[in-house]
């Protein structure tokens, strides 16, 4: 177990790395920030002198071996426009609330997905069945910043009863957090459904109940319990995927997280944030991933082979 | 199978009544979490970007200055209505008769928040001399250094300055509040340095702050217990500014009674109306304009077509330019041939839609079967408007033969193409702002030497030179006025005009005296009256 975790610790190395180097190549590809920073009374003299203070005026090998030897010992650098703070403190600021966003998303997506699911398994073939699987479908088909703003205009500026945004409160979580929620609620529907039929299914139940076991208890414990591995395995990659995937979600809330945050500085063409951010991204992708592994490993020998 | 359905009952009845739980709850604490009102003394301002979030003058772009310009204050307030400078920090000035030196007199008794002392005279030159210093990122930063020679302190009260250039605009375009150059106290940032500074900013503004959190709300409260300063006597005692980055978001906001002014875009102005939020238009705030590439002597480029005047002439007659202003600007736009907003430039003749006259051009030029172009497009705030603009203006085209493929980009990236010389064999859709000094606005969109010029040559080089130097406001105007008619009739962009820009206003404000130059003055907004 712990070669495998090592083995996967350094594979996660390589990839960090491999990301590196991609964020830096594609951040200049987008453009450079000295013209943003210019005043529009600048002249070439102007420009040739920013490009020399922000150190844009290297080769970009010698940037990025800069980055690289200094992202090592923890200086990720300073952001270019915003009064050159350290670029992990603003990343670390705006970290807490995408968490907060995934967390409440998560847990609405468990809390209706997985009976949803149940129900929808063991009712199968029935109208439930359909009904379920019919608002699965749409929870998968409805683009999020459409969803959001219906959301909005219902409970917000019809009823009045949710803010339409903002941030520093429990009300101002559930209109983000309910939209949030809609895609991977329809996925753990999904995916708690077809794999408790197949649970169901299965010769361990059938054999449980040839035992004379009491039916909720070969539900309950025979098959649910194993049905919800894929689950749990999917929902833990998709947790790392609602940190860092809610760019449209946390702009139309105005939430101040790092999906937003990605967004301003790709638009200010700012690369130590822009690269600062993408690493922490990644970082927490995979160690989601990991730890994802590391519990199937954990729970199926078979995988460590 | 007793058993089966038992279960199956019981785990539907489970499932069911987590449902209905977590709706009861969720509609329950939506009834007791609805968003709360304003309360009455406070101020809701919903902004697309703080920009920078940062607060000391030197550090940020103009963006941010909707919520400095609460807690700083200028030396020279703009008027309004006449955009005539009038006193504020500097009680009165003199500029020489040769407009290169201004001496200010300060008005005396003015406290810096939080007893750091009156202001002075140093704290002026100190203002100035880190606004012009290298490390300086504000946008005013390399016009001060090219244009200011030295400021310094006569005496307690006196300020002296001197300029490389004549410019006798100089107290309203570099003084005023129509800039971002507040008078900052040196010896508080002296004494705590940049990174405190910048986190407890001190003024002497009519607010002071109490609270941000990065990207999500700043909020100001009056100074002494609400009465305010020398200057404003503020209606609302709290103000509390929101980043609301979608539009659709701020609107929403206007009509749920969440905020109270908010930047709009012109579609929404009509569904907000039905909903009893009116709307308050800062005029001639910005122009909406297409410019071409490859313009600028030194960087020409002699493969576009449009080199030809008649050329662009052509592409100015063929656009309806009443149309765009009733169809996508809401009818809020003076039509006039000006790529920025410029006072003078108002009564210019603008081109007539002629499509005739424009394909007979376009003949004369060799062009009798059109061409083909591309035209990049972006949105900004105010701009939203400039990607269906950009649809326009290319279905008119396409009406004389040219043809047009529109490239959606950003701001970014644009201004980067524009300032490196990629983007000569493009024209581009464009938002021309308002500047407090109209010579400011002609250096940097006509003036060769400038990255960002469009359409500058040896002759509107020697023109800029002579508004300059010229000392007699009336004969300063008239050169403007004739600049300005240089560049309509060599067609330098396809003008549309001057757009006033739609901010949504709820039913509690009274009056905001928006200044057109980045609309200032919010703390000044007067409650409604009942």
């Amino acid at each position: 177990m712990l070669k495998y975790m090592l083995r996967r610790c350094v594979e996660m190395a390589g990839a960090m790395l491999v990301m590196s180097l991609l964020v830096f190549m594609l951040g200049r590809a987008l453009g450079d920030p000295v013209s943003l920073l210019l005043s529009d009374y600048a002249t070439a003299e102007d420009r040739a002198l920013l490009t020399q203070e922000l150190g844009l005026d290297k080769p970009l090998a010698v940037q990025y071996l800069t980055f690289l030897s200094k992202a090592l010992r923890g200086d990720l650098g300073r952001s270019i426009s915003a009064d050159r703070q350290p670029v992990v403190d603003s990343v670390m600021r705006r970290l807490p609330a995408s968490l907060q966003l995934a967390a409440a998303a998560l847990l609405v997506s468990l809390l209706v997905g997985i009976p949803l699911g149940i129900l929808a398994a063991l009712r199968y073939d029935s109208w439930i069945d359909h009904l379920v699987r019919g608002i699965a479908l749409v929870g998968q088909s409805v683009p999020v910043f459409w969803l959001g703003i219906v959301l909005m205009f219902i409970f917000s500026v019809l009823l009045g009863w949710l803010p339409t945004s903002g941030y520093g409160q429990l009300r101002n979580i559930v209109l983000p957090a309910a939209t949030m929620s809609l895609f991977s609620i329809a996925a753990v529907t999904r995916l708690t459904r077809n794999s408790m039929r197949e649970a169901l299914d299965s010769d361990y139940v059938r054999l449980a109940r040839i035992k004379g076991l009491a039916e909720s208890r070969v539900i309950w414990q025979h098959a649910l319990s194993n049905s919800l591995v894929p689950v749990l395995t999917f929902m833990g990659t998709f947790f790392a995927t609602m940190i860092t995937g809610a760019v449209v979600i946390e702009t139309v809330f105005g939430w101040p997280g790092i999906g937003r945050l990605a967004f301003e500085a790709i638009l200010a063409r700012d690369f130590p944030l822009m690269q600062a951010v993408v690493l922490v991204m990644t970082a927490l992708f995979m160690s989601a991933n990991l730890a994802v592994d590391v519990l199937q490993a954990w729970l199926d020998p078979r995988v460590r082979l | 199978m007793k058993n089966f359905l038992a279960a199956v009952s019981a785990c539907a009845t489970s499932a069911a009544a987590i449902i209905r739980g977590m709706l009861v709850g969720a509609v329950l604490l939506a009834a007791g979490c609805g968003a709360p009102p304003s309360p009455p003394d406070e101020l809701r301002v919903a902004m697309s970007t703080f920009s920078d979030g940062t607060f000391l003058p030197w550090n940020g772009s103009t963006g941010r200055k909707l919520y400095l310009d609460t807690i700083y204050e200028y030396l020279v307030y703009l008027d309004p209505e006449t955009l005539a400078p009038q006193p504020g920090l500097a009680e009165r000035w003199q500029m020489s008769p040769d407009g290169r030196e201004v001496t200010l007199w300060l008005r005396r008794g003015v406290a810096f928040h939080g007893g750091w002392g009156e202001m002075t005279a140093d704290d002026v030159a100190y203002t100035f001399n880190r606004m012009m210093d290298r490390t300086s990122i504000a946008g005013m930063a390399s016009t001060l250094r090219h244009i200011v020679d030295r400021v310094e302190a006569i005496d307690t009260y006196t300020v002296h300055i001197v300029l490389k250039e004549p410019d006798i605009e100089f107290v309203s375009g570099y003084l005023s509040n129509g800039v971002v150059v507040p008078i900052q106290s040196r010896r508080y940032i002296e004494s705590v340095g940049d990174a405190v500074a910048n986190e407890h900013p001190i003024g002497t503004g009519p607010f002071r702050l109490v609270g941000y959190r990065d990207d999500t709300f700043i909020e100001v409260e009056a100074i002494n217990e609400g009465a305010g300063n020398w200057r404003v006597k503020p209606d609302f005692k709290r103000i509390r500014f929101l980043s609301v980055p979608e539009e659709f978001t701020r609107a929403a906001m206007l009509k749920a009674g969440e905020v109270d002014l908010a930047p709009i875009n012109y579609d929404s102005i009509d569904a907000l109306a039905q909903a009893g939020v009116r709307t308050i238009f800062v005029k001639g705030n910005w122009a909406p304009v297409v410019r071409f590439g490859g313009l600028v002597q030194g960087r020409e480029d002699p493969s576009v077509p449009w080199k030809d005047k008649r050329v662009r002439q052509a592409l100015n007659y063929a656009v309806d330019k009443q149309a765009i202003v009733d169809y996508i600007l809401h009818g809020e736009a003076l039509i006039t041939p000006g790529d920025f907003p410029v006072r003078e430039w108002e009564t210019l003749q603008p081109y007539p839609y002629d499509p005739a006259k424009a394909r007979a051009l376009l003949r004369e030029a060799g062009y009798p079967n059109g061409f083909s172009m591309t035209l990049r497009t972006f949105t900004t705030a105010p701009g939203a408007e400039m990607p269906i603009m950009a649809e326009a203006v290319a279905s008119y085209w396409r009406a004389i033969g040219v043809r047009t493929t529109i490239v959606p980009t950003t701001w970014t990236a644009l201004r980067s193409a524009w300032s490196t010389g990629n983007a000569s064999n493009v024209a581009f859709t464009h938002r021309g702002l308002a500047f407090a000094g109209a010579l400011q606005g002609l250096i940097a969109s006509s003036h060769s030497s400038n990255l960002f010029a469009t359409f500058a040559n040896d002759k509107t080089d020697a023109m800029i030179s002579a508004i300059g130097a010229e000392t007699d406001p009336a004969r300063r105007a008239e050169l403007i006025r004739q600049l300005g008619q240089y560049e309509a009739d060599e067609a330098a962009s396809v003008f549309i005009g001057f757009a006033n820009e739609p901010y949504g206003v709820s039913p509690r404000v009274g009056h905001w005296p928006a200044l057109s130059q980045q609309g200032t003055n919010v703390e000044m907004t007067t409650r409604a009256t009942p």
